[in-house]
């Protein structure tokens, strides 16, 4: 129950911040994070309000922003069964190309610069809820 | 297996919860787009507030001196207005019917020392009357125009924008040309005539270039002032480059013309 608050106020805050002080997917890369540490399913929802509000204060029609978290945490999930998705190699290619499509899809400028810069965002996020969030868990390339 | 099940049930709700949200909010039913702008504008605005923060000195010394620059531009106006009238020629204007404030809340695809801001949010939409194509201005400068209405919210495209162009007209020579935006933050005076004069510093004006529709830019708007002039006797035209007076990202209020 912990870890749904969390998550919702974090994903609340992050939607504030991206929707009207930077162009930066940090909501993206957050979900990311979350869903290869955690795996759990209550995300999916999650990232589908987050992304009805974040299309509200970036005038997009509503739905566009939750269809993509949607589609790619899925896309995460179904790697996992395949790959070791836990691991910092992981969320830097995933966040990398997801944050690169995400920002082509929606139509930003300096396309490369901003994902790569999701990209440290998404492993110091990695790390940071390794360290404070899953301390049973090693940090693996 | 069964979590994979499981995985594929709460995927597949999900896609269908979001094309429901794709089909309401473009057919605007239920009005739920405006029921959510009105609970987030405030927190949106709150939190731009945060970033922009309190104009310091020399952030106040700019818009000062962007205001007398704008009174200076004003006044050779007023000379010129006066010649005509010697001359007995009238000079038309287009009137202004309102002004219309509205609060800077968002400027997406910007990123602060990285990226210009080349859009901006305001907190003012179709509810307020508010139209696409009005123009948007602050004291005497060009902001923009308006190219996305929602209920309480639009977008301005700012004229740094690549894609924007409008007649121009330069305050004290009173060369005419087209300025284009360049994105990041600059503007090109293009298509001035080699006979006319171009000189560093000059302000560069709207030329008004109103639509069958009412839409377009109205006269006399200052979009910037020139930085260096690039002339070449082999050439067709002349160019130079326009800064705006204005620092976009530091607007927190703006007027919609309408």
């Amino acid at each position: 129950m912990v870890m749904v608050i969390f998550v919702g106020l974090i994903s609340f805050f992050l939607v504030l911040f991206e929707g009207s002080m930077s162009s930066l997917p940090v909501l993206l890369v957050f979900f990311l994070c979350v869903i290869t540490v955690w795996r759990k399913m209550w995300i999916f929802p999650f990232a589908v309000l987050s992304g009805a509000l974040l299309d509200v204060m970036q005038l997009r029609p509503m739905g566009e922003t939750g269809l993509f978290l949607v589609i790619f945490l899925f896309l995460v999930l179904l790697y996992e069964r395949k790959y070791e998705t836990d691991s910092l190699l992981f969320i830097l290619f995933s966040s990398f190309f997801g944050s690169f499509l995400y920002l082509l899809l929606f139509g930003y400028r300096w396309v490369i610069l901003q994902a790569v810069l999701s990209c440290i965002f998404a492993v110091l996020l990695y790390l940071f809820f390794h360290i404070f969030g899953a301390k049973n868990k090693s940090v693996t390339l | 297996m069964r979590r994979r099940g499981n995985v594929f049930v709460v995927f597949f709700v999900c896609v269908v919860i979001c094309v429901l949200l794709l089909f309401f909010s473009q057919r605007n039913l239920f009005g739920l787009n405006g029921l959510l702008e009105d609970v987030l504008l405030p927190l949106q605005r709150m939190t731009h507030g945060l970033v922009s923060g309190t104009p310091d000195e020399v952030v106040r010394l700019r818009i000062e001196n962007a205001a007398l620059s704008a009174q200076i531009a004003k006044q050779r106006d007023l000379i010129k207005e006066n010649q005509a009238l010697h001359d007995q020629f009238v000079t038309v204007e287009p009137q202004t019917k309102k002004l219309l404030p509205a609060t800077v809340i968002g400027s997406p695809a910007f990123l602060p020392g990285i990226s210009k801001v080349d859009q901006l949010i305001i907190d003012k939409g179709s509810d307020e009357g508010v139209k696409k194509g009005d123009v948007v201005v602050f004291k005497d400068n060009l902001v923009g125009k308006l190219t996305a209405i929602l209920p309480h919210e639009s977008i301005i495209n700012l004229p740094t924008q690549s894609n924007i162009a409008l007649a121009a007209v330069t305050s004290k020579t009173g060369a005419l040309g087209v300025l284009r935006g360049q994105g990041a933050d600059t503007m090109l005076l293009d298509n001035v005539t080699l006979s006319d004069t171009l000189q560093k510093g000059d302000l560069v004006q709207t030329k008004g270039d109103f639509d069958t529709h009412g839409g377009g830019y109205p006269s006399g708007l200052i979009i910037g002032k020139i930085l260096a002039v690039a002339k070449k006797n082999s050439a067709l035209f002349q160019t130079a480059d326009v800064s705006s007076l204005l620092e976009f990202e530091k607007l927190t209020t703006v007027f919609v013309m309408q």
